[in-house]
């Protein structure tokens, strides 16, 4: 298993300078010159161009393209992912402040979606075209259909202005994280919970089960040793995937909800072509991704046992 | 001030699937609306003008200037651009866009380009202590100090001396007489000698109603009052404003009671706000004006199409103000022919007459300049269709102004490609020159007439922008932009800058006004004495209370 696990990181290495060669890349290539745009702001009027070269200097602008690259995989390497362009403050800082913020509703966000999707994707399953299982299917549609800002101003309607329960927006008690985890985790649960009845219902036709239920074991065991573990291995790997895609994704919840994490941030960022915070964040998340996806991968291994035997085919750990 | 009284409408021909975000947002906050009534104290009845109890306000503004904003906002924060009544200037701005005295009870002109300014006797900073004319040296040399924003052109390091212990004596570093119209602006705010408000802005110490109590950034920041405060004393204790950056939140935080008040409110949300009982608008006189800029040229030096004249007055001639305001707009702005709030000119603005809505004028000038109309309607010239980019600033402009343009330009013949950029692009386009017409809202933030136009459009302006859209550094624009410099008097400043603004909008064709705009405030019934002041930059708080509800 170490093995395997120290394989896979260096595997990362090459992921790891592509997506930072991507982030430098894309970042630098968008229209808009930051040094215009952030004294611009700064100013309250357009900066003169000796304003624009001090600057430029300053924050290594005017540079070659392949020497800022250089140095910011040398940086980074060290974890130092550069200073941001508007607050002068380093990068990592600044996103490892917001951070917090972000995890904060989307952990829960992430359990409760995979909480919801395993008992609604089992109960389709194992009742496979009774009502609940229509029923399911309707959820689903409408899941993955409305969009989650939409879906927000839904709840703060219903559970902030029309009940009076729930606060509309803002951070605070944990009052706050109820419609911002919601809103995160309903929109995640539906294809996870299709994901789940698929898989169950795929490995429910498996022989091993048929065989399980020959010796008269009781369904709820059945269900839960034998099919569930082994449609789990497809549920993970998505999984771990949404979980990233959290992170990335979370901006359209932060901004509804005003909730000061690291989607708004990077969005103000892209905004004002913060180079130095849009590379930080590429390369932070990215990071985060391959390194989810690795431990997918290691969980993976623990769940199919094929996998950690290298075999294509068989059962042999069963 | 004046109710905002009709509904929005849309102009027609919008039916594109992309367009259905924002009016089901709308829809929404309609739908939160109707059901919201019982939320909010006051109906649509008589209004209590008793206090309450508890003198707290509850503001939800659209984003946290220290977090959301650049480090050149975030010194002069919580004095702007959030408005939270904290720090004052030497001089105010009234809104009437009049300088008034502030921490300084006097001013006059003394020769040789030097305005002195008299402290009133009774200022004193949140902690008691009196404010000096050393504290006053050290505030306006600060703005000089910081790493990167260099002080506002007209002061340099010798600008500010010490006359005697009540007199400042303050040169720009080079001539101009506009230094008290400008001088009101929030970076010229007066702090305690040694504060060091780019950094502390906790520990700064200013002379305003209120003072910072708690920020937590990203949330929220509380001012409370302060009892050391040498003006009339602010009837609110305690103001708290909360950073809601999505529009449809911030409305339905008024909804639902967790926010009084709320600031920028986009023009597309009034509409399903009017009438809702409980929640009043207030609105401003105007302080901006939605304006096109014409580029004439790219940062190159290249003509563009529209360094022609007779196209810049076509452009002119094609759009019908009128159906904009009172259709696009539904009579939530006003006609103006100026290209700053008309009352800043005072009786000046009537100089400026504006280019008439006249399709057959703008037919002629542009057949007189060889754009011939093809079978499809499209003007073209030797085989080039007559189309015109036009680039507008997101969130500061709404999708159907520039749809409404579009649709006025095609009546005579000019196809309008619509260019919606997010911030970065937008500012690429305008410092390279590479779009025909930028549609934007500049908002009037001090007491010179003058600004935009030396800001804009004089070719001797710092930035790239100001030579795309210059009419040129030998004209007669040019030569009244750099009298008003000089002028003497409110009269005569206010008469030079109306010719300018006559050679710019009725000559040059190089401003086309669209519309007045003024500032909404949507707030609960309960909050009374408001007045919204126009310009971006100067609200006040001191007036308000909060009635029984």
């Amino acid at each position: 298993m170490i093995g395997y696990a120290v394989r896979r990181l260096l595997g990362l290495v090459p992921t790891w300078l592509g997506i930072s060669l991507f982030a430098f890349a894309l970042s630098t290539l968008s229209p808009g010159d930051p040094a215009e745009l952030i004294l611009g702001r700064e100013l309250d009027r357009p900066p003169t161009p000796a304003q624009v070269e001090e600057f430029r200097k300053r924050t290594g602008l005017d540079q070659p393209f392949v020497v800022q690259y250089g140095r910011f995989v040398a940086n980074a390497a060290q974890g130092d992912l550069g200073t941001s362009f508007r607050s002068d403050e380093p990068v990592l800082d600044e996103l490892v402040d917001r951070f917090p913020a972000t995890l904060e509703i989307s952990i829960p966000a992430f359990l409760l979606a995979m909480a919801l999707a395993l008992l609604i994707g089992v109960l389709a399953a194992v009742r496979r075209n009774s009502l609940s299982d229509h029923l399911s299917r309707v959820a689903a549609l409408l899941g993955d259909s409305v969009p989650s800002f939409v879906l927000a101003y839904l709840l703060i309607i219903v559970f902030s202005v029309t009940l009076g329960v729930l606060p509309v927006a803002g951070r605070g008690g944990l009052d706050h994280l109820v419609l911002p985890v919601l809103t995160l985790a309903l929109a995640t649960t539906a294809s996870l919970m299709r994901l789940t009845r698929s898989s169950l219902l795929d490995v429910l036709g498996e022989d091993y089960v048929r065989t399980a239920r020959a010796m008269g074991l009781p369904e709820r065991t059945v269900i839960a040793r034998y099919a569930l573990k082994n449609a789990l291995v497809a549920v993970v790997t998505v999984a771990g995937l949404l979980f990233a895609g959290f992170i990335t994704g979370i901006v359209i919840v932060e901004t509804v909800f005003a909730w000061p994490g690291v989607g708004r941030y990077v969005v103000d960022s892209i905004f004002d072509r913060d180079y130095a915070v849009i590379r930080g964040f590429v390369v932070f998340t990215g990071t985060v991704f391959v390194l989810i996806n690795l431990a997918v991968d290691l969980l993976y291994v623990r769940l199919d046992p094929r996998v950690r035997l290298g075999a294509k085919g068989g059962s042999r750990g069963r | 001030m004046r109710p905002v009284t009709a509904v929005l409408r849309r102009p027609g021909g919008s039916r594109r699937s992309s367009k259905l975000i924002a009016p089901l947002c709308l829809a929404l906050v309609a739908a939160a609306c109707s059901r919201a009534d019982d939320n909010l104290a006051g109906g649509a009845g008589p209004q209590n003008t008793t206090p309450a109890a508890v003198q707290e306000l509850v503001v939800g503004h659209n984003k946290d200037p220290w977090i959301d904003a650049s480090p050149g906002d975030k010194k002069r924060i919580p004095s702007y651009p959030l408005n939270a009544d904290v720090c004052e200037t030497l001089v105010k701005l009234a809104p009437s866009y009049e300088v008034q005295p502030s921490i300084a009870s006097k001013w006059e002109f003394v020769g040789n380009n030097t305005f002195r300014f008299t402290l009133k006797g009774e200022p004193k900073f949140s902690d008691g202590q009196p404010v000096t004319v050393q504290d006053v040296k050290y505030s306006l040399d600060y703005t000089l100090q910081e790493p990167k924003t260099s002080g506002f052109e007209f002061l340099g390091p010798d600008s500010v001396k010490v006359v005697d212990d009540k007199t400042v004596d303050v040169t720009p570093s080079r001539p101009n007489l506009r230094l008290v119209e400008q001088i009101n602006h929030p970076t010229f705010t007066v702090v305690s000698a040694g504060s060091d408000p780019f950094k502390d802005v906790m520990g700064t110490k200013c002379t305003g109603p209120f003072k910072v109590s708690e920020y937590v950034p990203g949330e929220r920041l509380v001012v409370v009052r302060n009892d050391n405060y040498w003006g009339e004393k602010p009837k609110l204790q305690k103001i708290t404003f909360r950073f809601y950056p999505d529009d449809t939140t911030r409305m339905l935080a008024l909804q639902n009671g967790e926010v009084d008040l709320v600031t920028t409110l986009p023009r597309a949300i009034i509409s399903s706000v009017q009438g809702q009982p409980g929640v009043k608008l207030t609105e401003s006189p105007v302080g901006a004006v939605t304006l096109m800029y014409v580029a004439q040229r790219e940062a190159s030096g290249t003509p563009r199409v529209l360094s022609d004249v007779r196209l810049r007055q076509a452009v002119s001639h094609s759009i019908n103000q009128k159906e904009y305001v009172e259709g696009v707009l539904a009579g939530n702005a006003e006609l103006v022919e100026t290209v700053n709030p008309p009352r800043v000119l005072g009786s000046a603005a009537e100089m400026v007459k504006g280019i008439p809505f006249d399709p057959a004028a703008a037919g002629r000038l542009l057949d007189e300049a060889g754009w011939q109309a093809g079978p499809d309607g499209v003007r073209a010239k030797d085989g080039k269709p007559l189309a015109l980019n036009i680039v507008f600033p997101q969130g500061q402009i709404e999708l159907t102004t520039i749809e409404f343009i579009q649709a006025q330009l095609k009546k005579v013949g000019i196809v309008g490609n619509i260019q919606r950029l997010d911030p970065g692009a937008y500012r690429a386009a305008l410092d390279n020159g590479t779009y025909d017409l930028d549609v934007s809202l500049p908002n009037q933030n001090d007491a010179n007439p003058a600004f935009l136009m030396a800001l804009r459009w004089y070719s001797k302006a710092t930035g790239k922008n100001a030579k795309i859209i210059s009419p040129g550094p030998n004209t007669e624009f040019e030569r009244l932009v750099d009298q008003t410099a000089q002028a003497t008097s409110q009269e005569e400043l206010r008469r030079l800058s109306g010719e300018a603004m006559h050679q710019l909008v009725d000559v040059e064709a190089s401003a086309i006004p669209l519309a007045g705009i003024s500032r909404v405030l949507a707030h609960k019934n309960t909050v009374q004495g408001l007045e919204v002041h126009p310009s971006g930059t100067n609200q006040r708080w001191s007036t308000v209370f909060m009635a029984k509800g």
